[in-house]
């Protein structure tokens, strides 16, 4: 039987970080239940495997990346993103809200694909570079400007143009977008 | 206007009602500690068939013996250690595979000068490696579970409990198979779960996005293949055991880790979910997925072989271990006469699909590995040398030479081709590892088994046929 303290970096983590952790899972699923589902299979994911006590930002750290597999490799299994194919089609054209909020960015996100999701909130809430983004999700750096290129693309046209973007990925755009925006 | 991204995610992130126990601790605890309890694959005592990879399965004609009353002499240190010869019997390896333990056996003479390591393989086309050596080896392959079992009861496998300690807290969970109680009898030297392997290519042509999560998504598949005039799958029914691993995969999904658990420890079948596995197998052969003569074609060794279908892109599945990627090698060395042919490029694996609602553990696998045992009057550097085989170093070399997955987690990064490494993290991912049921339900029961999942193919069977079967063995005196 696992004594108490073996459990004790779990249950720190839990107590002190479970509602961050969830916090930051709904920012990829857009739903707390199924926030919370995809924290508990990280944090089940990680601590089955961890054979020493780990430090406790060291693991908050693991968990936080498998809560982006866990997701990811969600949707990669119930193939959702051929479901959500149809919201990706370009919005009417009306022009944005005057006054965008979080709600709307919430609905924004939405029609994003998996992918793209995470790549947007790894590089604007987590502050990842495109490198570290590409090994968090163990794609190629390519792949990732692709899917942040077309996300922000999305984005500004339904929440309006987007001042706190990063510099390198406007240069991105600029090169690359073709003139669908006014 | 404006729309601040990275404000407007902070305040996403802060915005909805998330209780401060938002994450409760008893489940997550829960299923830690099972997941790593489950970790250790379950065994049972009885008499079990190995599971053949490769060349046909073969007997061999001797057991290790007892050991003679008088001990035979050991290393000892003194000045200069008496010449000693081990014999080392490998079984059917692929040709890459026999040149590492050629060269393993090497590095272990140079590294000791007193001994000769006479290394033995199988190779059913070569005259000179056509049958098993005539005297019980003094290192040798040994499947576990209940081929171990039979030979720890005739007392012909030395106890290395105390000489690999340092090994097993390495490898872990997959030694379990080659243990009896607390006792070690042989270390894996690889270990491994089954899926799918695919033609990415034909996926393509037939319009198929990503891969089929659920059985339902396989049946689309099928449907899909069929209509652009692809044979789905790939099966060698003829060797038996490649159709009965599909009923095993599907009472995985069915059965949930408990029901498996006790129908393991009592050879009892009662439990609904395994004639349900039956009714949905029986659907997916009713689908008709498989090449024309599935039930005569041979899975592994000829060029005609379910695996030379897949290998030269005749047909887009097969359900098979982690060996897979260098039997198809093999194939089509044979087939195009290319001595350097690899693997396909067009290949792709994925897990068994799910089934939805079923009370099987979605990450559950099935698999099995081999390993080494050594004889009970072998000479004490045999152990030494099955020490070396486990190293980080000789696993290294393993999982670089393509032909299976290491078990020693430092050398698992040595696994480069990206398929092998899709199935070493199906493997980490899985929560519960299970043997292969033939092997877990030993011979009786999965003799019985294998043939009453045959008769479900050919038609002759039922899934109710299956339990019964299986009852009838179990109860047999």
């Amino acid at each position: 039987m696992r004594t108490r303290s073996h459990d004790e970096p779990l249950a720190d983590l839990v107590a002190r970080r479970g509602e961050a952790l969830v916090r930051y899972a709904y920012l990829l699923t857009g739903d707390v239940a199924a926030a919370q589902d995809v924290v508990q299979d990280a944090l089940v994911k990680v601590f089955v495997r961890l054979r020493t006590r780990p430090d406790a930002d060291l693991a908050e750290a693991y968990v936080r990346r498998a809560v982006v597999s866990v997701f990811i490799d969600g949707h990669r299994r119930r193939r959702r993103f051929a479901d959500v194919q149809h919201l990706l089609a370009e919005p009417d054209a009306g022009s944005p809200p005057d006054a965008a909020t979080h709600l709307d960015l919430h609905a924004a996100l939405a029609t994003l694909g998996p992918q793209e999701r995470t790549a947007i909130v790894l590089r604007y809430f987590e502050d990842l570079t495109v490198p570290e983004i590409a090994d968090a999700m163990g794609l190629a750096d390519g792949t990732v400007k692709r899917y942040l290129h077309n996300a922000i693309g999305r984005l500004e046209q339904r929440l309006g143009a987007m001042p706190t973007l990063r510099a390198d990925d406007r240069e991105a755009l600029a090169v690359t977008s073709t003139g669908r925006r006014s | 206007m404006e729309f601040d991204l990275v404000g407007g995610l902070r305040d996403l992130g802060a915005a909805p009602d998330v209780p401060s126990d938002a994450v409760p601790l008893p489940p997550v605890l829960v299923r830690v500690r099972r997941g790593r309890a489950l970790r250790t694959v379950a065994v049972t005592a009885g008499a079990a068939a190995v599971l053949a990879i490769g060349a046909v399965a073969y007997a061999a004609p001797w057991q290790p013996a007892p050991p003679a009353a008088t001990p035979t002499s050991t290393a000892t240190s003194g000045p200069e250690p008496e010449p000693v010869t081990i014999t080392w019997w490998v079984g059917a390896s692929p040709d890459a595979l026999v040149g590492l333990w050629q060269t393993v056996a090497h590095e272990f003479e140079e590294a000791h000068p007193h001994v000769t390591v006479d290394l033995q393989w199988l190779n059913g086309s070569d005259p000179d490696h056509a049958r098993p050596p005539a005297e019980p080896p003094d290192v040798f392959v040994q499947g576990g579970a209940g081929d171990l079992a039979a030979q720890v009861a005739t007392g012909g496998l030395r106890d290395i409990t105390d000489d690999v300690a340092a090994e097993v807290e390495t490898i872990g969970g997959p030694v379990a198979p080659w243990m009896i109680g607390n006792r070690v009898y042989g270390l894996p030297y690889r270990f491994g779960i089954e899926g799918f392997w695919y033609n990415t290519e034909l996926f393509e042509q037939a319009g198929i996005e990503g891969t089929p999560a659920t059985l339902d998504e396989l049946h689309d598949a099928i449907d899909t293949l069929k209509t652009v005039g692809i044979t789905p799958i790939a099966l060698g029914a003829g060797d038996g055991w490649p159709a009965a691993h599909y009923w095993y995969n599907v009472v995985l999904r069915t059965c949930s880790p408990d029901a498996l658990a006790r129908a393991q420890a009592d050879l009892v079948f009662d439990d609904p979910c395994f004639v349900e596995a039956g009714e949905l197998l029986a659907e997916l052969i009713a689908a008709e997925p498989f090449q024309e003569d599935y039930l005569t074609t041979t899975s592994q060794v000829t060029t005609s072989s379910s695996a030379g279908l897949l290998a030269t892109g005749q047909a887009a599945m097969e359900l098979m271990g982690e060996w897979h990627p260098s039997v198809l090698a093999g194939n089509l060395r044979d087939i195009t006469g290319d001595e350097d042919a690899t693997a396909p490029e067009f290949l792709g694996w994925f897990p068994f699909p799910g089934v939805e609602g079923a009370d099987g553990d979605p990450t559950a696998a099935l698999g099995g590995g081999d390993g080494f045992a050594v004889s009970a009057d072998a000479p004490d550097e045999a152990v030494d040398l099955l020490r070396y085989v486990l190293s980080e170093d000789v696993q290294r070399r393993f999982g670089e030479s393509g032909a299976g997955l290491p078990v020693v987690p430092a050398a698992q990064d040595s696994v480069t081709d990206p398929n092998l490494q899709t199935v070493l993290e199906g493997m980490n991912d899985a929560a519960y590892v299970q043997l292969w049921l033939d092997t877990s339900y030993g011979p009786v029961v999965g003799g019985a088994m294998n043939e009453a999942i045959v008769a479900l193919f050919t038609g002759a069977g039922t899934p109710q046929g299956i339990v019964d079967a299986m009852t009838a063995a179990a109860a047999a005196p």
